[in-house]
């Protein structure tokens, strides 16, 4: 009976005789989280702060929002005792007063098809005890030893057009027209034969038919992880209203 | 033929081990390009008594204030002061090994000690500064870019624009995530008129891995895997600021117990070896308190662009 790839230090191959032996195991590289510790965080949206998005909708002008992440010494988070999270109240507020509106913790969306309240998740992180805190329209997995993200954007985008209409105030005239210039510029920009030529725009545009076409199937998480994480350190009274 | 002395058989087999363990030592891929000694970011000092926390304030002089014209004899009235406070709060950030003693003695590339950690540690330390000041990349109210659209030179220009139309003064900096970066040398190859011809131009497109890439348009830009990510993982979260859009502040643990064996103290950085007696095992700790904090919104803009 032919031994074969005993050492460890070869991949199996399909033609690999394997002897009506069990194939060896090896770790499989989507046992090992990756992440990076990121701490708890809160969206943020500004009055001012909108852009050009591509959607499936078209290009749509939508709020271009930022997140305060609890990691005690940034932006004026305080440290706790004992937590790896930090106090945010006092970095809420600095926020509130240059114009940035809190995006409430539980706010209701859609992700990945599921209805749910509160736009964060947790998966174990790599180096420390803390996890990686991610929004629900991102799904980590591993893949060939690397941590790839699969994205749900069409969720993300109807998020943010809820943000606009449930925590922003009415869009700034001069701000829509400022986004509505570079919209126009887009579309030039786009059209242009500097920045893309003809056989390029053709091969763009047939690559885009051809991944409509393929049928891409869903990513299930392979990181221990996707629950909800705990309750957000409370903020100072008046920024759920914000 | 019989009983040859070979490699896979026989006496031979048993004399090699299965592999060699080489006495080189090599670092694996990170990204160690530091931005903490950037002129463009305020040191706010390395001193904190009587608080977690403290305050610095800004102020509307030297030009902030215009003078009223007033006619002969005609009272001036007072103009108020304005000012701005900022906090700042350093925070603990550490890192430890823990490395046993039969360890140290079998290890053949000389790196389980605790020196060697040490001088680690440090580049550690700069890191996660590194990596909380991308951190602060998308917190500028101001933004250029487009969600789902590779960064171009527009980008860069438009970013550089809203700069000098907020009056900011320099030195600026710019930090881009590696593909943002790639994204704009792409651009800039495909580019007429002026642009092709300036020397910046071609010097962008030297390959000189990540941290300082050269000047374009006097705007220092530098390149960091820590830049963040943005709008759900659609996109990087680059930016640029000048003098005074982010500060930060080390605090400098001066009081230590007789017990407390430092090995390494550079400056706000120190390492603290800590033997287990029982165990025979050594901890090497190290320790940096510090805090950065965006001290004037408008002196930044956030560039937003695909991943």
């Amino acid at each position: 009976m032919p031994v074969v790839n005993q050492g460890g230090g070869g991949m199996p191959t399909a033609s690999t005789p394997s002897g009506g032996r069990e194939p060896k195991r090896y770790a499989r590289a989507n046992e090992v989280s990756t992440l990076e510790v990121k701490h708890d965080f809160v969206y943020l949206a500004h009055p001012l702060r909108y852009d050009v998005i591509l959607t499936d909708r078209g290009a749509e002008i939508l709020p271009s929002l930022t997140y305060l992440e609890f990691q005690p010494g940034l932006a004026g988070v305080l440290p706790v005792k004992g937590e790896m999270s930090g106090d945010p109240s006092f970095a809420i507020v600095n926020k509130q007063n240059k114009g940035w509106m809190v995006v409430p913790d539980d706010f209701e969306c859609v992700a990945f098809g599921e209805r749910r309240r509160g736009y964060r998740h947790v998966y174990d992180a790599r180096g420390g005890p803390d996890m990686h805190h991610c929004s629900v329209w991102e799904r980590p997995y591993s893949v060939g030893g690397q941590t790839m993200v699969q994205t749900d954007e069409a969720g993300y985008h109807q998020f943010l057009r809820d943000v606009a209409e449930r925590v922003l105030p009415p869009m700034d005239p001069n701000v829509r027209r400022g986004l509505e210039a570079k919209l126009r510029e887009m579309h030039r920009t786009s059209a242009s034969a500097r920045t893309r030529s003809y056989s390029a725009e053709n091969a763009c545009s047939m690559l885009e038919k051809k991944l409509k076409a393929f049928d891409v199937p869903e990513v299930k998480p392979t990181i221990s992880g996707g629950r909800a994480p705990k309750a957000a350190p409370k903020a100072s009274p008046g920024d759920a209203d914000a | 033929m019989a009983d040859e002395i070979l490699s896979g058989s026989g006496g031979g087999q048993n004399i090699l081990v299965s592999a060699v363990a080489s006495k080189m030592a090599m670092l694996l891929l990170a990204d160690r390009a530091s931005y903490r000694n950037h002129p463009a970011l305020i040191n706010l000092g390395e001193d904190l008594i009587g608080s977690t926390t403290e305050q610095f304030t800004q102020y509307g002089l030297d030009g902030y204030d215009l003078m009223s014209s007033v006619s002969e004899i005609q009272s001036v009235s007072n103009t108020a002061l304005t000012t701005a406070k900022k906090t700042v709060a350093p925070a603990r950030h550490a890192i430890a090994y823990d490395y046993s003693d039969y360890m140290s003695t079998l290890d053949q590339t000389g790196q389980i000690n605790s020196q060697r950690l040490a001088l680690s540690i440090v580049q550690s330390a700069n890191m996660t500064f590194t990596n909380n000041l991308a951190k602060m990349l998308d917190d500028f109210s101001t933004t250029v870019g487009t969600s789902g659209v590779a960064y171009t030179h527009d980008t860069f220009l438009a970013g550089q624009f809203k700069l000098l139309q907020a009056k900011v003064p320099g030195p600026y900096l710019r930090i881009l995530k590696p593909k943002q970066f790639t994204d704009w040398q792409s651009d800039l190859e495909t580019r007429g008129g002026v642009t092709q011809w300036r020397a910046a131009s071609e010097e962008m497109q030297a390959l000189r891995g990540l941290g300082f890439q050269g000047y374009y348009n006097n705007i220092e830009v530098g390149v960091s895997d820590q830049v963040q990510s943005a709008n759900a993982g659609a996109d990087w979260a680059g930016g640029i600021f000048g003098r005074g859009a982010i500060g930060f502040k080390e605090l400098m643990i001066t009081a230590r117990p007789v017990s407390a064996f430092i090995i390494l103290e550079a400056g706000p950085v120190r390492v603290e070896e800590i033997r287990g007696g029982r165990t025979e095992e050594t901890a090497v700790r190290g320790t940096y308190y510090h805090a950065l904090v965006e001290i004037e919104d408008l002196r930044g803009v956030t560039e937003i662009s695909a991943q």
